[in-house]
C-alpha cells in the first residue's frame, strides 16, 4: 500500500509544472487578449472589455439570486450547474459555437434554466438537424439538471456578425 | 543424345515445352490446353469448362479517372449544397410583417423571453461608445448585451393592465370601518404578527428564515386587574415595552412558520392565566417590592404633610391641593431617568405646594 | 458486601425503569382545542416588499412595475425606500509569492429597493404576491414581511 502511495506520488509530481519566479508573471491576465500582427484575432463587445467595466459597460452572463447578500444559500450548486451547462453546449454543437462558446448567457427565472446566445451555422445550415439537437439537448439537461431547462439560442450567419474589433 | 539427356532433366520448365513443341513431340500443346483450362481441371455436369468469373465494376477506375484528368478530358459534375433547401427557406425577420393594426404586441411576446432580434421592430441599441466618431452604432441582430439585460417587453402597461383586470375579481376590499376609525383596530384585533416570506431562483423554494414569527400584544386589550397586571409585567421580562404598552414575543425554536405560531399563542395564553391566578404568599408583598416607587405610603409624603402644618404655622400659605399633582410629578421624577428639565419641574412644584412665589 | 451490591444494582434497575421515556400520546389534532380565531379573511395592516438585485436599471423598472400594478388594483401604496447597495469586498494577491502590497479587489455591490403596501385583506394580497412573483426578472431576490391583525386567542376570554 505505501509503495503504491509512493509510487502515485512520484507520478503526481512529474505532472506539475515547475514553478518559475519571473517578474512578468506577476501582471494579471484575466480577460486580456493578445493582439496579433495582422489583426486577425476577433474580438466581441463583451470579450473587448476589461473586467473593471462589469457592471458599468458589460453585464453578466448568468443571472439567478444565489449572489446577493443574504440569499447565498445554493451559491455553489448553481456555479457547478453553469459550469455543466457551458460545457455542455461547447462540447455539443463543436461546428457552431461562437469564439469558443463565450456567447451564452444562463438566465434562471424561478425553477426554469434559461441558455440564451448565439450560435452560427457558417458552413451547415440544417434546420432539422438543429432542432433535434436542440430538443436532446434540452432533454439531457433537464434531466441532468433535475429542473427545466430551456434553450433560447439565436443563430448568427457566421462570426463577423458578432465581432466588434480586430485586434 | 547427350544434349536431349540434359534436356530431358529440365523437361517441365517453359524452355523444355517451346522446344519440345518445336520438336513436334507428343506432348505438343498439351500444357497449352492445361494453361488455358485453368486452375480447376474439374468438368461440371455438361461437361464444359468452369468458367471463372470477372465482375468489373460500374464506375471508372482510379486509373481511368486519373488517365481523364491528366489529359483533360474530365467531366465535372456540379453537386448542389446539401443545406440548399434550407437556405432557401429563410425568411425576412418577424419584425417586418408585424402590423400594429392587426397584431397586438401581448400576443406577440406574452411571457418573460430572451430578447429576440428579429421578433422586436424597435430600433433599439445597447453598448458603450467612448469616442462617437471612431465606432459606427451598435445593431441589434448579434448583440448579446441586449441578450443578457432581462427585458420588460412582456410588461408592458397595456399588458399590464389586462393582467390587473383579469386577476382583480380575485381581489377583496379591506374593511372600510378599520381604515375610518383606528381605534377599532386596536381594540378588536390586538395582536399583530409579523413573518417573512423569501424568494429566489433554483431549485429549492425553502428559506428556513421564513419561520421567525413576532407577535405583538397590546396589553390594555387583555383588560387584568392592577395585580394581574403587574404579574404579567414581571413574569414578561424584556418582553414587555413599558412605554407602547406591547408585549413582543419572537419565536423561532420550531422548525415551521406554523409551529412557531402555535408556540406564540400558546406563551400568551399561559401569560394570561398565570397572571390571573392569585397566589397565596402574593399577600406577603411589602412597598419594597414594588415594580414603581409609590408617592403613597412614602415617607417623602408623611414628610411633606408635616412640612405643610409647619408651614402654615410659619405664615406662609401652602396649596394643599396641588399635593396629588406633586404626588405624580415626583412618581415619574422617581421612577425614569433624571433630567435637567425634571429637576427644574421638581423644584418649582415644591415651591407651589409651600406657597414660596420665587424667581427661581 | 456481595448482598448490599445486589440491592443497590436492582435499586439502578428499577429506578432506571421509572425513568425510562416513553413517547407522548398521540394528539388528534381534530379534537385539540381551537386556539386562534378564525377569520373570514385575514387582514393584513402592512405588506414590505423588499427586493434586491445588482443592477440598478432592472430594480427601477420592476419597481415601476410594482406601481403600476398597485395602481391597477388599487390598492393602497405606501413608502417607496432605495437603500444604499451593500457592498461585499474580497481582495486576492496579485502575485504568486510575497508582494502583499499589490491586490486585486473583487466586490460585489447588491442593490436594495422597499416598497411598502398598507390596509391590504389576505385575498388580494396573495393574488398581488402571485402575479408580482411569477413576473419577476432574473437576477432579483425577494423578500415579504408581512404584518398580520389577528384578534385574541379563543383561549383568552375577557
Amino acid at each position: 500500500m505505501l509503495r503504491y502511495l509512493q509510487n502515485v506520488e512520484t507520478h503526481i509530481s512529474h505532472s506539475y509544472r515547475q514553478i518559475s519566479t519571473t517578474s512578468t508573471l506577476h501582471k494579471n491576465r484575466a480577460a486580456k487578449t493578445k493582439s496579433t500582427s495582422n489583426r486577425t484575432q476577433l474580438l466581441t463587445y463583451e470579450m473587448a472589455q476589461k473586467p473593471h467595466h462589469i457592471g458599468v459597460r458589460k453585464s453578466w452572463l448568468t443571472w439567478h439570486s444565489q449572489n446577493l447578500e443574504e440569499f447565498r444559500q445554493t451559491q455553489p450548486l448553481v456555479v457547478a450547474q453553469d459550469e455543466v451547462v457551458r460545457r455542455f453546449i461547447r462540447g455539443f454543437f463543436p461546428q457552431n459555437l461562437v469564439v469558443s462558446g463565450n456567447e451564452i448567457v444562463i438566465k434562471r427565472r424561478g425553477n426554469v434554466l434559461i441558455v440564451a446566445g448565439f450560435l452560427q451555422y457558417s458552413r451547415r445550415l440544417d434546420i432539422r438537424r438543429i432542432y433535434w439537437m436542440f430538443g436532446f439537448a434540452e432533454e439531457f439537461l433537464s434531466i441532468l439538471l433535475k429542473q427545466p431547462v430551456k434553450l433560447e439560442l439565436a443563430f448568427v450567419e457566421s462570426e463577423e456578425e458578432v465581432a466588434y474589433n480586430y485586434i | 543424345m547427350h544434349r536431349l539427356s540434359h534436356i530431358s532433366t529440365r523437361s517441365r520448365s517453359t524452355l523444355a515445352d517451346k522446344l519440345r513443341s518445336a520438336v513436334g513431340g507428343s506432348d505438343y500443346g498439351k500444357s497449352k490446353q492445361a494453361l488455358a483450362a485453368g486452375s480447376i481441371a474439374a468438368k461440371d455436369e455438361n461437361g464444359e469448362d468452369f468458367r471463372e468469373l470477372y465482375v468489373m465494376p460500374k464506375r471508372k477506375l482510379r486509373g481511368q479517372i486519373q488517365l481523364e484528368q491528366n489529359t483533360g478530358r474530365a467531366e465535372i459534375k456540379t453537386r448542389s449544397r446539401f443545406d440548399l433547401m434550407d437556405r432557401l427557406a429563410e425568411r425576412p425577420p418577424r419584425s417586418e410583417e408585424m402590423d400594429p393594426e392587426k397584431h397586438k404586441w401581448s400576443d406577440v411576446w406574452p411571457a418573460a423571453r430572451t430578447f429576440a432580434a428579429s421578433v422586436v421592430p424597435l430600433p433599439v441599441r445597447m453598448g458603450s461608445r467612448p469616442n462617437v466618431e471612431k465606432r459606427a452604432p451598435f445593431k441589434k441582430e448579434g448583440n448579446l448585451e441586449l441578450v443578457k439585460i432581462p427585458n420588460f417587453l412582456h410588461l408592458t402597461p397595456v399588458a399590464i393592465k389586462q393582467h390587473c383586470d383579469a386577476i382583480k375579481k380575485f381581489c377583496t376590499p379591506f374593511p372600510p370601518e378599520l381604515i375610518a376609525t383606528p381605534s377599532l383596530a386596536a381594540t378588536c384585533l390586538p395582536i399583530s404578527v409579523q413573518y417573512s416570506t423569501y424568494i429566489h431562483q433554483g431549485t429549492n423554494i425553502r428559506d428556513i428564515r421564513s419561520r421567525v414569527v413576532t407577535m405583538i400584544v397590546d396589553v390594555e386589550s387583555l383588560k387584568l386587574t392592577e395585580n394581574a397586571q403587574e404579574k404579567f409585567i414581571r413574569l414578561a421580562g424584556k418582553r414587555y415595552n413599558k412605554e407602547s404598552k406591547k408585549l413582543t414575543i419572537i419565536t423561532d425554536r420550531c422548525h415551521t412558520r406554523k409551529q412557531n405560531l402555535d408556540y406564540a399563542h400558546y406563551l400568551l395564553t399561559v401569560l394570561y392565566h398565570e397572571a390571573n391566578k392569585v397566589e397565596q404568599w402574593a399577600e406577603l408583598k411589602e412597598r419594597s417590592d414594588n415594580l414603581q416607587v409609590e408617592f403613597e405610603g412614602s415617607e417623602t409624603k408623611t414628610k411633606l404633610v408635616d412640612l405643610i402644618e409647619k408651614a402654615k404655622t410659619a405664615g406662609l400659605k401652602p396649596d394643599e391641593s396641588s399635593i396629588t399633582e406633586f404626588g405624580e410629578m415626583w412618581k415619574s421624577y422617581r421612577n425614569s431617568e433624571e433630567t435637567v428639565d425634571k429637576t427644574r419641574e421638581y423644584g418649582r412644584q415644591m415651591k407651589k405646594l409651600l406657597g414660596i412665589s420665587g424667581n427661581n | 458486601m456481595l448482598k448490599l451490591a445486589n440491592t443497590v444494582r436492582s435499586g439502578l434497575l428499577t429506578s432506571t425503569i421509572r425513568n425510562v421515556r416513553t413517547l407522548a400520546p398521540t394528539v388528534n389534532p381534530a379534537e385539540q382545542q381551537q386556539v386562534q380565531a378564525v377569520l373570514p379573511d385575514k387582514l393584513y395592516s402592512s405588506i414590505e416588499i423588499e427586493y434586491r438585485g445588482h443592477d440598478k436599471a432592472v430594480l427601477k423598472s420592476y419597481t415601476t412595475f410594482l406601481q403600476q400594478v398597485c395602481q391597477h388594483l388599487e390598492i393602497p401604496q405606501g413608502r417607496l425606500e432605495v437603500l444604499p447597495y451593500i457592498r461585499w469586498v474580497q481582495p486576492a494577491l496579485r502575485s504568486k509569492f510575497v508582494h502583499k502590497k499589490y491586490k486585486l479587489h473583487y466586490e460585489t455591490r447588491t442593490h436594495i429597493s422597499k416598497l411598502e403596501i398598507q390596509n391590504v385583506t389576505g385575498s388580494t394580497a396573495s393574488t398581488f404576491l402571485e402575479y408580482i412573483q411569477r413576473n419577476i426578472p432574473e437576477g432579483v431576490g425577494m423578500r415579504v414581511g408581512f404584518t398580520e391583525l389577528q384578534p385574541l386567542p379563543l383561549t383568552i376570554q375577557n
